[in-house]
């Protein structure tokens, strides 16, 4: 069990991204351990969501690597997906090569959420005009597969595929506490309810590895303490990996195992909350340099 | 108690129907015509139509309102969703009786109406497709129109094929088409998308218009009649084979062969609505809905937008081709004057006016935009100005459209 807790769910060597001029990132190193909740901290414009962009497939690295332990073990480079890894004779390499070639063309960041990474956005991106509800059933899409002609020809061998999903959403929803909202408008939620329908929608793909980017951003302080607890019972209940971009640093504390501070597109330091909070460099990165 | 018995109300429906049938066909299916006893094959189906829906409707249509009199005092009400449901089956059978009956009662003229209608409708759900459900704005519809079109004149003119054998090629030939668009404006959104598919449906008149050897150019290509498997519709037989009127042994008219043609195209209307009313409630048209939300949303839950919006091009192509060749086959003659801007512009018109992703609303402003500007025929001149004054006074007074795209409700026990 211990040894189990050891194990590298993600590991990032050497991430590089670059728009145009600016350096985005700049050689970004660190790993997860699987069923840790890790936090990716720094000040505004540091390069956090490019990072979560990056393990998300949103945006390609100009350099470096992206592994993820798989369900089955395996560690798969992120690049593979994108058929970005580099041509070679190897025969294993050949038919992934092959594989995802077509995806260099058309983009395959949804693979990289089928391969177990689920994430959330900064500025919540829910689909507004449509319920609750079918928020969440739409996560499930790949739950119950090949019902096109079963779906619109009979429905009632469907509905049967339907109560499957809708017990599942029925939990999500009991989960965050939606159950009594499940049919408003989604847009219509107030805010806090907004980011944990988010949360929910995302666990609904069935995740192994979550990325929440500010989950408490624009949280009152009840709210962000019932947040708090939603993260705790995603590493409890659900043996998820978490890894989350926050502000709020009495949050960060209190959840997080493990601490990575950027800065300018770099790593400055890492480690547990206890070691973060007395390392100088980032103190100095989040007050500027102490003049004395 | 207030429950609707749906399936004791068709089946009444049925046995009514039936029944009527039974008594009305000696009275009214055998016409003395001097010594001939000629029979009428069609004539007592509207009287029996109509007393089944007369007694279906006073039997279990007004039954929840007589209910609500009654119960009023504290007893259980009868819940509002339930009567719109019966309403809605009410009306529903009404229209089917009267869509099926519209080739027996009208004129030829008022029939090729009603194909028009029905063409239109097609067109506006397959249009309802990509931009009420998937969010993508195309302004070149039209093109896949043509395409199925001219896939009717081509295949007829050069292979011989008829117009059985042309309908599925044709849907196909249409999708890929709608593939071939979909590609290119795969990263587009908005005014971009418009731009481009409004110029992808000029090319498509354009290259029509021009290629005179394939086409034909402006002078338009001829599609052969329409046969019933190849049993021809004509007075006379051409090839010496059996005739339709013959065979069934009807009198000849001119008019059987666009009842039929009619008949066709209602089936697969009823088809494609059936479909695009069903498609938001199943996982893929939710993932459709999903996509004109938010579409980077979409990527990060795993839903491969590509293949989605491809599917959404494609199947609103098939559409739209399909009408070509019903078009053609109504026609039986097709230039490149049929597929302007213009009809794209309508289609859109139709679907914005009757409620982006609403099937029932897109088909109620379909009939409405087809048949109205033949009432008004006196006033032709007028009529772009009558769809901009609708137009605007639609906009101002229900910007959602006539029906507002409503979305299934699920409770949890
Ligand atoms: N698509 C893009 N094009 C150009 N520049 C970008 C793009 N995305 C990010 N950047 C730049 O990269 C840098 C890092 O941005 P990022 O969004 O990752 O910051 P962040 O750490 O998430 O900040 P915040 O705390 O404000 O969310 C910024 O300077 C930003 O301007
Ligand atoms: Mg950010």
């Amino acid at each position: 069990m211990a040894q189990k807790r050891e194990e590298k769910i993600l590991s990032v060597t050497n991430l590089q991204v670059s728009f145009g001029g600016i350096r985005a990132l700049d050689g970004v190193d660190f790993s997860i351990l699987e069923g840790s909740i890790s936090a990716l901290i720094g000040p505004n414009g540091a390069g956090k969501t490019t990072v979560f962009n990056c393990l998300t497939g949103f945006y390609r690295p100009s350099g470096g690597s992206i592994n993820f332990k798989n369900s089955q073990g395996h560690s798969l480079n992120l690049a593979a997906l994108f058929g970005s890894l580099p041509f070679s004779w190897n025969r294993d390499q050949l038919s992934t090569y092959f594989k995802y070639l077509p995806n260099k063309f058309f983009g395959g960041t949804h693979l990289v959420t089928r391969a177990g990474i689920g994430r959330t956005f900064q500025n919540i991106r829910l689909f507004k005009e449509l319920s609750v509800t079918e928020n969440l059933l739409i996560a499930m899409h790949r739950d119950f597969r090949g019902t096109l002609i079963k779906g619109l020809f009979f429905p009632k061998i469907y509905q049967q595929n339907e109560k499957k999903q809708l017990s599942k959403a029925k939990y999500w929803l009991e989960r965050v506490g939606l159950l009594s909202l499940a049919n408003e408008r989604a847009g219509d939620l107030p805010y806090g309810l907004q980011r944990k329908l988010e949360i929910a929608r995302t666990m609904c793909v069935n995740p192994r590895l979550i990325c929440l980017d500010e989950p408490a951003a624009g949280l009152n302080p009840a709210e962000t303490e019932e947040l708090s607890s939603l993260i705790l019972s995603l590493k409890e209940i659900d043996k998820v990996t978490v890894l989350l971009i926050e502000h709020d640093m009495s949050l960060v504390m209190n959840i997080c195992e493990q601490i990575v501070v950027l800065n300018y597109g770099q790593v400055i330091a890492k480690g547990t909350p206890e070691e973060i909070k007395n390392n100088p460099k980032v103190i100095s990165a989040y007050l500027g340099t102490e003049n004395v | 108690m207030s429950h609707i018995p749906f399936k004791k109300c068709v089946k009444d429906f049925l046995a009514t129907f039936l029944l009527a049938c039974a008594i009305f066909y000696p009275l009214m299916g055998f016409v003395l015509n001097g010594f001939e006893l000629e029979i009428k094959p069609y004539r007592p189906l509207v009287p029996a139509l109509s007393m089944a829906v007369i007694r279906t409707f006073f039997l279990y249509g007004l039954q929840p309102f007589l209910q609500n009199q009654w119960q009023k005092s504290g007893a259980q009400r009868v819940e509002k969703k339930e009567k719109t449901a019966l309403l809605a089956i009410v009306i529903l059978i009404a229209t089917i009786c009267f869509t099926l009956m519209v080739p027996f009662l009208f004129s030829n003229y008022w029939l090729n109406v009603g194909i028009l209608c029905l063409i239109y409708i097609l067109l506006a759900l397959g249009l309802n497709i990509v931009v009420g459900y998937a969010g993508l704005l195309d302004l070149g519809f039209v093109g896949f129109y043509a395409v199925g079109a001219y896939t009717f004149g081509i295949l007829s003119s050069y292979t011989g094929l008829g117009f059985w054998s042309v309908l599925p090629l044709a849907a196909l030939v249409a999708a890929g088409f709608g593939i071939l668009l979909g590609f290119p404006v795969l990263r587009m959104h908005g005014d971009y998308l418009a731009i481009v598919t409004l110029g992808f449906g000029e090319i498509i008149r354009l290259i029509l218009n021009n290629w005179t050897e394939l086409t034909g150019g402006p002078n338009g290509m001829r599609i052969p009649p329409l046969t019933f498997f190849g049993i021809e519709f004509t007075r006379r037989s051409k090839y010496g084979g059996p005739l339709f009127h013959e065979l069934f042994s009807l009198e000849y008219s001119s008019a059987t062969r666009f009842q039929l043609l009619y008949l066709v195209i209602l089936a697969f209307t009823c088809l494609v609505a059936y479909i695009s009313w069903r498609l938001p409630k199943i996982a893929i048209g939710r993932s459709l809905l999903a996509l004109r939300e938010d579409e980077i949303a979409c990527r990060s839950l795993g839903i491969n937008h590509v293949g989605t919006k491809l599917m959404a091009f494609a199947s609103g192509a098939s559409i739209a081709g399909v009408a070509g060749v019903f078009f053609g086959a109504q026609q039986r003659f097709i230039n490149p004057t049929s597929f302007t801007f213009f009809e794209s512009a309508l289609i859109l018109a139709i679907v914005v006016l009757g409620g982006l992703g609403s099937t029932v609303g897109v088909i109620i402003a379909a009939v409405v935009m087809t048949a109205l500007p033949e009432l008004l025929r006196d006033f032709s001149e007028y009529r772009v100005l009558l769809f901009g004054l609708l137009m605007v006074i639609m906009m101002i007074a229900k910007p959602q459209g006539l029906v507002r795209q409503k979305y299934s409700q699920y409770t949890f026990e």
